[in-house]
């Protein structure tokens, strides 16, 4: 573990502008973005990590722990509102083009070399998730050569808001897993670097800093458990003996009765990776598809297999909390919350995942007013909230 | 002196809590009675998700009455789900509600989403602020809806706020008449009229101050810093249809962008298709939309929708001096003749 000054990575990331991609949170109107940088711009658009301390009213003890620098109070949302995935998984990808002399492939991009930095323990993991399906039995070219040619600098999270659950699904505000390079903010101006793979120990080779001590390692550590209890919520997944059990429960059309049948969840998500085959004109491509639109089951002679809101928001719970831990020995979910954060009615997925077991045996949700389900675990806003005497 | 005014500013915001809180209980009541009397089988309104958002809520039991809320995060329009097929039948079914033929409208659409041969569907109670009224009113014009079959709530409104508490960019301009939704067009109204620092009058649609000023900005622009701006808009947008599907007015049963053979417009985001996507469904909407900003708000990546609506909007109330959403017996002039109708486009 290496003590890296702001000026280090800022030197670093100059450096790597000229020869290669580098991808980092973006202030744009008020929200931060995942986006790659703008060689001509510099580092300009890069949004630093504002806060040394964990944000929020949840969060016991804020500010008790400050390091030397004083406490900020960004500005923005600390957590970007896209996944990282969109740079390994492109939202858009030609494959084909039909051509006089016959079908064309695309040529798969080259690898480049790509520095992707400031990505959340839950964004990181995301990755390896990814890697489970597009780098498995079948090897996705482009997936590969994009995982292959970008360094993860991860950013320890200091900020999980009131709708991070990842500590509930073996992840954590200061957890490594997909990273190569782990930093963790010592106030504004320092960071606490570890790294995680080869690639992270060479990069780290390269970057002057000194050894950490005893003393750096301690505050890391207070800030871990700080961040870690300023996580409230947590998703408790029925075993798959429930989860089949209650697929056919009322509860289904219950809990997605608000369900405006958008893509926000998986277009934002992390994990999500459905894709629809497409045509434009000549062109053949890959693009993302969602489960919650009723195109995604429609067939070419118009039958649709999933024609009701209910079906299709099950889908999604299932598809992550069933059969990809079938498939794949982990569930299809990091708890970074963008679901329910960014869902246009607030579709709380740990509610209803939640509910599962219990609700769903009477085929109605847990919800604030009605009586609480076993399991449900405490609330950061909880108190706050108007208890109303509901008996249902 | 500042902080006199700070206590002032703390001192209304909690006056105007409590008003919420007891328009809530008077809501809760009112909700618990329809119900009791079998007046309606579901009312929709606000509640709250265990994780303590505001969520809509759908009660169709007497015990549940009590969860439902009034605050300043209730942003959603609830109209919305009046054209939603498994909203309207999944209530119906079990309510022992009368049975009603396949017909037009919601019902039809009943026996579509739910796949049965019949449609069953109860009555429906909906809560509304001012301005998702207007869109009910458009709603009621084209005839999608049954309206003897709903009861239509309507909660004075001090305006209200995104997660962060300030205010809606389209709270600020709303004039005394949207925010207190007149009597003769809601069944009830529950809670004492709201006095807010006016907004620009709408009662007159001939009134055409700057009301638009946003638009007018953009329009100022020359064709390619229009072009750029927007482009740069469209180039975020992820075509996750959120601004489509949480439109109130977007009830089409197959929209065209859903359409597989032919596909008109690609799935695929690109700047290109996502141009032809938000022009497409702002022409939809042009004498329509009634601002309720929901499309803007549920973008997950800020693209300003209001701002394309808003210019349909303008263009359609300067050429035949018409605001959608006023008037349910109003036909929007973009699917009525009238011999009036400017021509100039014709040469």
């Amino acid at each position: 573990m290496r003590i890296l000054e702001r000026k280090t990575l800022t030197d670093l990331l100059k450096s790597r502008l000229a020869d290669s991609q580098i991808i980092a949170p973006v202030e744009v109107e008020g929200r931060l973005y995942f986006q790659q940088l703008d060689p001509r711009k510099g580092l300009a658009d890069l949004a630093w990590p504002a806060a040394d301390q964990p944000s929020g009213d949840s969060a016991p003890g804020a500010g008790s722990e400050s390091s030397d620098s004083p406490n900020v109070t960004p500005a923005v949302d600390p957590l970007t509102v896209n996944s990282i995935k969109e740079f390994f998984f492109p939202r858009r990808q030609e494959l084909y083009e039909q051509t006089p002399e016959g079908i064309i492939p695309r040529p798969v991009a080259a690898e480049k070399k790509t520095l992707l930095i400031f990505a959340r323990p839950c964004d990181a993991r995301g990755l390896t998730i990814l890697d489970r399906v597009f780098l498995g039995e079948v090897q996705d070219e482009s997936y590969r050569r994009a995982r292959q040619g970008t360094t993860v600098v991860g950013l320890h999270c200091l900020q999980p808001d009131r709708h991070c659950f990842c500590t509930s699904l073996g992840g954590g505000p200061f957890e490594t897993e997909g990273m190569d390079l782990a930093l963790a903010p010592l106030g504004g101006e320092r960071f606490l670097a570890q790294a995680v793979t080869e690639k992270g120990e060479a990069l780290l080779a390269s970057l002057a800093g000194k050894q950490a001590g005893e003393a750096e390692r301690e505050i890391t550590e207070k800030l871990r458990k700080v961040a870690e209890a300023a996580i409230k919520r947590s998703i408790q997944v029925p075993d798959p003996q429930t989860m089949a059990k209650h697929f056919d429960s009322p509860y289904w059309g219950e809990v997605s009765r608000a369900c405006l049948t958008c893509g926000i969840c998986s277009y934002l998500c992390p994990t999500c990776h459905c894709f629809d085959i497409v045509d434009e004109g000549y062109l053949r491509l890959r693009c993302w598809d969602t489960c919650s639109s009723d195109t995604f089951t429609r067939t070419a002679a118009g039958e649709d297999h999933r024609k009701q809101k209910r079906s299709r928001y099950r889908q999604r719970i299932y598809h992550k909390f069933s059969y990809f831990n079938e498939n794949f020995d982990t569930h299809s979910c990091v708890g970074c919350g963008r679901c329910t954060r960014h869902c246009p009615v607030k579709i709380d997925i740990v509610e209803i995942v939640n509910g599962i077991g219990e609700a769903a045996a009477v085929g109605r949700p847990a919800m604030a007013g009605r009586p609480e389900a076993a399991g449900r675990p405490a609330t950061g806003t909880g108190a706050k909230r108007r208890r109303s005497g509901g008996k249902g | 002196m500042k902080e006199s005014a700070l206590k002032n500013a703390e001192a209304a915001v909690q006056k105007a809590a409590a008003a919420l809180q007891k328009t809530a209980a008077a809501l809760q009541e009112t909700a618990t009675d329809l119900l009791a009397q079998k007046a309606v089988d579901l009312v929709i309104g606000y509640g709250r998700s265990s994780g303590g958002d505001v969520v809509p809520l759908f009660v169709g039991r007497v015990e549940e009455a009590q969860a439902l809320e009034w605050n300043q995060h209730c942003t959603y329009n609830l109209v919305r789900y009046l054209t939603d097929p498994e909203v309207i039948g999944s209530f119906g079914s079990n309510r022992g509600a009368k049975k009603i033929k396949s017909g037009a409208g919601m019902e039809e659409a009943t026996a579509k989403g739910a796949g049965k041969a019949e449609a069953v569907a109860g009555k429906v109670a909906v809560v509304v602020k001012g301005c998702d009224l207007k869109s009910l009113m458009v709603l009621q014009s084209e005839n999608q809806l049954r309206r003897e079959r709903l009861t239509v709530i309507g909660l004075p409104c001090p305006g209200v706020t995104d997660e962060a508490g300030r205010v809606l960019a389209k709270c600020e301009s709303c004039p005394p008449e949207v925010y207190n939704p007149r009597k003769e067009l809601c069944d009830l109204i529950i809670g004492e009229p709201v006095q807010r620092p006016a907004g620009e009058p709408l009662s007159n649609p001939d009134n055409q101050d700057s009301t638009y000023r946003d638009v007018e900005r953009i329009d100022a622009l020359n064709p390619a810093e229009r072009r750029e701006l927007w482009d740069n808009y469209f180039a975020r947008c992820l075509r996750c249809y959120a601004c489509r599907n949480v439109c109130p007015l977007c009830y089409c049963k197959e929209c065209v962008f859903d359409q597989h053979d032919p596909r008109w417009v690609s799935p695929a985001a690109a700047v290109a298709s996502n141009r032809s996507f938000h022009l497409i469904r702002a022409y939809h909407l042009a004498g329509r939309c009634v601002d309720c900003g929901e499309c803007e708000r549920a973008c997950p990546v800020g693209i300003p929708l209001r701002r394309i609506n808003r210019k349909a909007a303008k263009v359609v109330e300067e050429s035949f001096h018409f605001r959608a959403g006023l008037d349910p017996e109003a036909k929007s002039p973009l699917v009525v003749f009238a011999n009036e109708d400017p021509e100039e486009f014709i040469e």
